[in-house]
């Protein structure tokens, strides 16, 4: 869990992230859903939440 | 064919396809494997599963070659190298292969996207898999609080782990006692 947190530091306070993180860990965690329907399924939710020209990250970037 | 080798088979192409979706490393899939070795296969049960993750801890190199000692546990020699087969070749490829298209990819606008995208996921990940193991091996108020003492320590003062799993080892022998 430490290492979790560690890592995750700057996920667990941007919101959308942290949405990111909260469904996934439940998904999995919680409810047993399939790893592979996870990955696919909120992480092309994630990527697209972080799409050009929408992620901050990216803008500063530019 | 022998149930050994048939297990191994097994082993192999189930470890195959999780570690693929290893996103945030091995700790992320330890639901999935939780759920083929124990609850599909019943091959271990929630305390061995347990055990052998802290042994992996412990063990010298990566704390996913714990992925051996169940192999070796579910289908002796045959399931030991099926299970490092398995999980570490397929996913050693994928990277090696993603690495060099990444490098070609350095101008792609949905490259910095997918990166910042697939860390949330892996954080989730991550979770999901703390919570399978303090599920298995919090049992009491006394493992609680050895939990919660040894996340705290990690978190704000910098001490090998290694010292920590074996504090939490020679409790758990004492309150057995």
């Amino acid at each position: 869990m430490s290492v979790t947190v560690q890592i995750g530091r700057r996920q667990l306070v941007e919101p959308r992230d942290l949405a990111v993180v909260v469904v996934t860990a439940i998904a999995v965690g919680w409810f047993r859903l399939s790893l592979g329907w996870v990955v696919l399924i909120v992480g092309s939710v994630s990527i697209w939440l972080h799409r050009p020209g929408v992620d901050r990250v990216a803008e500063d970037k530019h | 064919m022998s149930d050994a080798v048939h297990r191994a088979l097994v082993l192999v192409l189930s470890f195959s396809g999780i570690s693929l979706l290893a996103v945030g490393g091995g700790s992320a899939v330890l639901p999935e494997m939780h759920s083929i070795v124990v609850g599909e296969h019943h091959w271990l049960t929630d305390n061995q599963f347990a055990e052998i993750y802290s042994l992996g801890q412990v063990a010298p190199g990566p704390n996913m070659t714990m992925v051996a000692v169940i192999g070796q546990h579910v289908a002796g020699w045959p399931g030991w190298l099926a299970a490092v087969i398995g999980f570490f070749l397929p996913s050693s490829l994928l990277a090696f292969g993603v690495n060099r298209l990444w490098h070609r990819l350095e101008d792609w606008p949905w490259r910095a996207s997918i990166e910042a995208g697939l860390a949330p996921l892996a954080i989730g990940l991550m979770a999901a898999g703390a919570w399978l193991l303090a599920r298995l091996a919090i049992h009491d108020l006394v493992d609680v609080l050895i939990a919660i003492a040894t996340t705290a320590i990690l978190l704000w003062r910098k001490v090998n782990p290694f010292w920590l799993i074996l504090a939490g080892g020679l409790l758990g022998f004492l309150k057995s006692m």
